[in-house]
Parts: structure tokens; sequence; C-alpha cells
């Protein structure tokens, strides 16, 4: 058993690493080699774990190969757009003014239900709104709607900008501790969190979380228990 | 480092380690190959059995030194066949009639050519 307990954790560390140095990626947005790579990859860690007459260099070798592989593959992407066709493909407009691309819908095996789901996730529910519809390599759809069709800018309505930029809030504490590039973050000082805390009769272990932005604009969310 | 780099660097580590693991089981092939050619030729050349029963048991001492390190990089149970074929080599040397003990000797054979044709990449 300690021969399984011990593989799992290597194979775990090694896993971690794996991942590490492919990049980050959410799963929903993975090419088609590193989806390919991801399942072989936790299938062929089980083996081992699984098989104590399975060395587990019979693991390792075959996970570090494959991480390795798709490490150079992708930097081969990156320096060559051919490369970069020839692994991913390349995007494809399927919708153009509202007209769908039948012959593209084809050869992307793309279903009429699963264009009308992805529309309705981009929150388009008539295809005459769309200007473009390009179905990306990952198989996602990214939508372009018509003028008419647009959400609202501020531009649109002439609205004068604000005198400085709004940089989004940030999480200043977090789980009670206070998170140290917050402050200078937003041109503030610790003094100032002090008097804040002390009005709002809370406690920095009290807090759950507080945001604030530039403009000091902040919201508070007490700990469980410890509200009022 | 980059991460191409890091790759690179994985890479050549991995081929080496390949390598090795190669290496260190043609040298152990080679050598057990030439111990059952040993036993083989006392066998056929009617020696005392006392000497072909050390000659299998120098060869089991031997095996099981060897399969200590090739447990790192093959599987087990390609490993456990000739083992348990070289446990039954000095009792089958301990008979009037060679003839099972050539017989083991071959099938060993037979299996390290297998493991070794395995160890190497042929499609």
């Amino acid at each position: 058993m300690f021969t399984v307990f011990f593989k799992t954790v290597i194979l775990y560390a090694l896993i971690i690493f794996g991942l590490r140095l492919m990049g980050k990626r959410q799963l929903g947005e993975l090419q088609p080699s590193e989806f390919v790579i991801t399942i072989l990859i936790s299938n062929i860690a089980t083996l081992p774990i699984e098989d104590i007459d399975i060395p587990l260099l019979t693991g390792i070798l075959p996970i570090l190969t494959l991480v390795c592989c798709e490490v150079l593959i992708s930097t081969l992407s990156l320096k060559s757009k051919r490369a970069r066709r020839i692994l991913s493909g390349s995007p494809k407009i399927i919708i153009r003014d509202g007209v769908i691309d039948q012959k593209e819908l084809k050869d992307l095996r793309f279903s009429i239900d699963d264009l009308m789901e992805q529309l309705r996730q981009n929150s388009v529910f008539d295809i005459a709104d769309v200007a473009f519809a390009i179905v990306e390599t990952t198989g996602k759809l990214s939508v372009y709607p018509k003028f008419e069709a647009r959400n609202v800018t501020a531009q649109m309505l002439g609205l004068p900008a604000e005198g400085e930029e709004t940089a989004p809030p940030v999480v200043m504490i977090s789980d009670g501790k206070l998170i140290e590039q917050a402050l200078p973050y937003c041109n503030l000082r610790p003094e100032w969190l002090e008097k804040t805390l002390r009005e709002q009769q809370v406690e920095l272990r009290d807090v759950f979380l507080m945001t604030c932005n530039r403009q000091a604009n902040y919201h508070i969310i007490k700990k469980e228990g410890k509200a009022g | 480092m980059n991460r191409f780099a890091a790759a690179v660097v994985i890479i050549i580590l991995l081929l080496s380690v390949c390598t090795y693991s190669y290496r260190l089981f043609s040298t152990t092939r080679g050598e057990m190959m030439e111990r059952l050619a040993e036993i083989e030729a006392a066998a056929l050349a009617d020696e005392e059995v006392g000497q072909v029963m050390q000659l299998c048991q120098e060869y089991r001492v031997l095996w099981v030194e060897k399969e200590k390190k090739l447990m790192r990089f093959i599987r087990h149970p390609q490993l456990d066949e000739i083992s348990s074929l070289t446990a039954e080599l000095r009792y089958l040397a301990s008979g009037e009639d060679y003839s099972h003990l050539l017989a083991a000797i071959d099938r060993i054979r037979a299996n390290l050519e297998k493991v070794g044709n395995a160890e190497m990449f042929s499609g």
C-alpha cells in the first residue's frame, strides 16, 4: 500500500508540474491538441497507481513526453502562422449580415441546434440581429451584433468621459487578512483603513471580504456570526 | 528559463533515461545469455550434476541482483516470467535427464529476447 501511496503523491506532483509547464488555460478554451493531452495525461497517470506491477517511470516518462511535446508544438504555433493553421485550424465565419453560410456550417459539422444554442448563450435570440458570427478554433461562437441590436454604450449616448480612468475595485481584505498591494493600488493609507473599519465597527479579523476602488468607494462583507 | 527551454531540457533527460534503460537491459541480457550458454554447455557435456547445479545457482543469484534494477524500467510480469523459470533451473539440473533444463534455458532466452525487442521501438 505504501507503493500506491507514494506513486500517487509523485504522480500528482508531476501532473501539477506538467500543467504549470503547459501554462494556464480554462478548460473551455483548450485547443484540440491541449484537450487531447489533458485527457491522455489523466489516463496515463492512473496506470501505475492502479497496477503496482507497472513501474513508476512507465507513468512519468509518457506524461513528461506529452507535456514537452505540447510545449514545443505550442511554441511552434506561436512562431508560425502556417503551423497554427494546421494544428488549430482557423476561425470560420458562419453568419454574415443575418445570413447563415450553410456550406461552412456543414463543413464544421455544426448543426442548427448547436448554432442556436451558442447564439442564445451569447444573448442573441434572432439570427437577423447578427452582423457576424465566428466559430473559433476552440469551437466557441463569437457574435458581433448589428448596430441596432448592440447594447447601448456611454459613447453612443454622448455621455462625457470621467475625469480620470476608472480602475476596477480590488480585494483589500480577504478572510480577515489584509492584501498588502491593495492600499497602494487604491492610493490609500493604512490610517484610512483603520478609520474606515472603526466607523463600520468591525475589526480586520472579522471582515470576510472588503473591496475598494481608487475613488475610495468600498464594500465590506462581515463574517457570518460577527455581523452587527 | 522559459517553457520552451525547459521542455527541451526535459526531453533530453527523458531520452537519456531511455538510453540508460536500454543499455542496462542490453548489458544484462548479454550477461545472462552468456551464463545460460555456460549452463547449457555444461549440461550437454554431461558435467557433474553438482557443477551444473552450482552454475544454475550462480545464475539465479546474478538474476535476482539484476532484476532489482530492471524493475524500475520494465513491467514486472515480464520479469516475473523469467524469475520463475530461473528459480526452477537448479532443481531441473538435479534430475538425470537434462532435457527439461535445456527447455527452461530456451524459454528464458526467448523471454529475454522478447523483453529486449519490446524495449526498442519497432512499430
